[in-house]
């Protein structure tokens, strides 16, 4: 049935005879196409940093948005396709609230992200309701960051529904250059300061184009308020210009 | 002829039995909802059959609840007190709702529905805020849970509630009942003390009122419903909304502490007002 | 032959009677439930247990109808286990708190013919009671009694631990498993619904204690 190795991609839930889901592992390439995203946990906080890629001078810088709030004590930072991170993080933001509603407490961040890993699987032929809402994987990675009361975590998630709990971690085109940066300057003594530095730092190395105010986006949840809050452009730029 | 009278029914085991009578035809249908339901399902509970059991629910209700906007924002006072038939249930409810750091809701009527329907209204708008950037205002609030309750019209939901708060066109006061009203209004008094606070109100209310004048309105208002309105009393509670949100004045002051203090400013010893001895 | 006139007769509930009351205690919270069933003047069972342990630190104490409140029980049981399984620890007295209220509302327009009491220690490791009316209305309390003997154990309740309208200078020190003794055996004596024996659940950062009390038996 099959004559070529190629045509097991077809299908988006059959295996090839090495065991690979080709599908899922093209919706990984995708990501790799992305912007660059930086998660860093630090000692009072969590930081979430992304590359925006103005492509034209005509386009708005502030209309790209690759950063979510889940909800008041979570962050989230995507790289891929932009309207796969939209569907998710909708997912996530009324998981978050639903258990809000039932148990009158914050959501675990683990929790968060293990119920965006349970839809990003969940995939396939369907009538398109709300029990199957996609058919192909979800082209995107997200970085799931925050404080709850076990303290600052990040996750990352991924179109095979993987869920890893990281100290710092990068995704996108970038990711690998970026994450052996972190690998050598991650410290876990890391201070909510350092931490906007670090991601700032290594942005401005892995950017193909000269890092300004303008085309990142950073956001931090720190130990103290548990709130989401995005930097503003010129409190960016004083950590830019501090670098 | 008798050929074209559907007799179907007579074949169905369950005609004639109540709608909540009837076995599910999933047996874990109702344990899934449970587990993911956002709203309960309607399912009829008996209407004209079964009055006798609606008795034996002793429903939390009787209250006073009254809110006004003057000068300085939006002044809200309320009882405390929540009863069961002549059974003091509870002298110490929290009446005011914080459904979030911007939104005050009053409860008045059933209290599990008004305390449902505002968390759920708490939902709604946090979801609303964090997809438009922006949080709904007052009007729309009101409007949304008006909506929410509007769906179970005619299915016995007991809530009366005023929603405050303030947003970009200042402070809105709006009045939401169980059958999906929804008024916009600058004083309200639900409650079956809102009669007797409605009369302190109208006769004292101001526009230009200090906030420190509309506390005292609010305190002598409820202080006066719970004299004279057996079903409310307890303590009482008032929140004061501004630009920056709310801040609750009064945590809970005991009624029969504005009792002694009215007294005392009477001269008159406490419990030697009213009491004639037969002799 | 239609069943017809079976419908407007039709009443799915019955008050099994009976009282539940606890009090708490600095990081202490006792609950108390009587053991008696009864079907209108009918004694049906003398050793019903109406209190449930949910997490090791907080227990359900149910009065009204027995057969909602086994099944309010095992399905806030079965809600609590897939709550471990998913967040990985046990749900706070307040997370089940509102959990309970949720569940109860969302039988809203069939409801479930209970009157409930949650009781145990909070995140702070202080005692503390819930008190629900049947559709999920809820207040967090320092002593509560449902049931019954409400009206007649309610009254000495507050003049022990809140020492309401009091005009001396009082406060609440005594033990909670006895007050709870107390108010039972003296509610037995005048609440036909109430007696048998009393089961007391002491709650503490050492662990659960039961202990059962006989009270009258006629």
């Amino acid at each position: 049935m099959f004559a070529t190795k190629n045509e097991y991609d077809r299908g988006v839930n059959t295996f090839s005879p090495e065991g690979r889901l080709f599908q899922v592992e093209y919706a990984l390439e995708a990501i790799k196409l992305g912007s660059t995203s930086i998660g860093i946990t630090c000692q009072d906080g969590v930081v979430l940093a992304v590359e925006r890629r103005v492509t034209s001078k005509l386009i708005e810088p502030s209309s790209i948005e690759k950063i979510f709030e889940i909800d008041s004590h979570v962050g989230c930072a995507m790289s891929g396709i932009l309207a796969d991170a939209r569907t998710l993080v909708d997912h996530a933001r009324a998981e978050a609230q639903n258990h809000r509603f039932t148990y009158l407490e914050e959501m675990l961040l683990q929790s968060i992200a293990q119920s965006v890993c349970d839809l990003s699987l969940n995939f396939g032929e369907g009538d398109g309701s709300q029990k199957k809402p996609m058919s192909r994987p979800y082209g995107v990675s997200l970085l799931i960051g925050g404080v709850d009361k076990n303290g600052p975590a990040l996750f990352t998630t991924d179109p095979s529904g993987t869920l890893f709990k990281y100290k710092a971690k990068a995704i996108g085109s970038a990711a690998e250059g970026a994450q052996t940066m972190l690998q050598e300057e991650f410290k876990t003594d890391l201070s909510l300061e350092d931490g906007v530095k670090m991601a700032l730092r290594i942005l401005k190395q892995v950017m193909e184009e000269a890092i300004t105010s303008q085309n990142v986006e950073v956001a931090v949840v720190s130990t103290q308020d548990k709130i989401f809050r995005r930097l503003t452009p010129s409190g960016v730029e004083e950590y830019l210009t501090s670098l | 002829m008798a050929a074209d009278i559907d007799f179907s029914f007579l074949d169905d085991p369950e005609f004639g039995l109540p709608s909540y009578f009837k076995p599910k035809q999933d047996p874990m249908e109702e344990f899934n909802t449970l587990l993911t339901q956002e709203v309960p399902p309607i399912r009829e509970f008996s209407g004209k059959d079964s009055e006798e059991a609606k008795k034996l629910f002793k429903f939390a209700k009787g209250t006073t609840t009254l809110a006004f906007v003057f000068q300085g924002g939006i002044l809200i006072a309320v009882d405390a007190r929540a009863t069961m038939g002549s059974f003091i249930g509870s002298q110490k409810v929290k009446k005011v709702i914080e459904i979030n750091d911007y939104l005050l809701g009053t409860m008045a009527g059933g209290a599990a529905d008004c305390y449902y329907w505002e968390n759920n209204l708490a939902r709604v708008c946090k979801l609303y805020e964090l997809k438009n950037g922006e949080r709904p205002n007052v009007g729309g609030a009101a409007q949304i849970l008006s909506q929410m309750l509007g769906q179970y019209r005619g299915y016995g939901l007991s809530v009366g509630t005023m929603i405050a708060g303030w947003d970009h066109k200042g402070p809105g006061l709006y009045f939401v009942d169980n059958d999906g009203m929804c008024l916009k209004g600058n004083r309200f008094s639900v409650g079956s003390g809102s009669i007797f606070a409605y009369g302190v109100l109208d006769s004292h209310y101001r526009w230009d009122m200090t906030l420190d004048e509309a506390v005292e309105l609010g305190r002598r208002a409820i202080y006066h419903a719970g004299h004279r309105d057996a079903m409310s009393g307890g303590v009482v509670r008032i929140y004061h909304v501004h630009a920056g949100g709310w801040t609750n004045i009064i945590q809970a002051e005991d009624l029969m502490n504005i009792h002694r203090q009215r007294d005392a400013e009477k001269g008159i010893e406490f419990l030697d007002d009213e009491v004639t001895f037969n002799s | 032959m239609v069943k017809e006139s079976k419908q407007s007769q039709f009443n799915p509930y019955q008050n099994n009677g009976g009282t539940v009351a606890a009090v708490a205690l600095g990081g202490r919270v006792a609950v108390g439930g009587d053991t008696r069933i009864s079907v209108g003047y009918n004694i049906i069972s003398r050793n019903y247990c109406k209190i449930t342990q949910l997490t090791s630190k907080a227990v359900i104490a149910s009065s009204g109808m027995v057969t909602d409140a086994q099944n309010l029980h095992k399905l806030l049981l079965a809600r609590i286990t897939l709550y471990k399984h998913q967040h990985g620890t046990e749900p706070s007295l307040k997370a089940l708190s509102k959990l309970l209220s949720i569940t109860l509302y969302s039988r809203r327009f069939f409801p479930f013919y209970t009157f409930n009491l949650l009781a145990g220690l909070n995140e702070e490791g202080q005692g503390a009671v819930y008190g629900y009316d049947a559709i999920g209305s809820f207040d967090e309390l320092k002593y509560g009694v449902q049931g019954t003997g409400q009206e007649l154990c309610m009254s000495v309740l507050d003049n022990q631990c809140k020492g309401a309208n009091r005009t001396d200078d009082y406060t609440f020190t005594q033990d909670p498993v006895e007050l709870i003794r107390d108010v039972f055996t003296s509610c037995a004596e005048r609440d036909i619904y109430t007696g048998d024996a009393v089961t007391v659940w002491d709650i503490t950062a050492e662990g659960i204690q039961q202990t059962s009390i006989p009270l009258r038996r006629d």
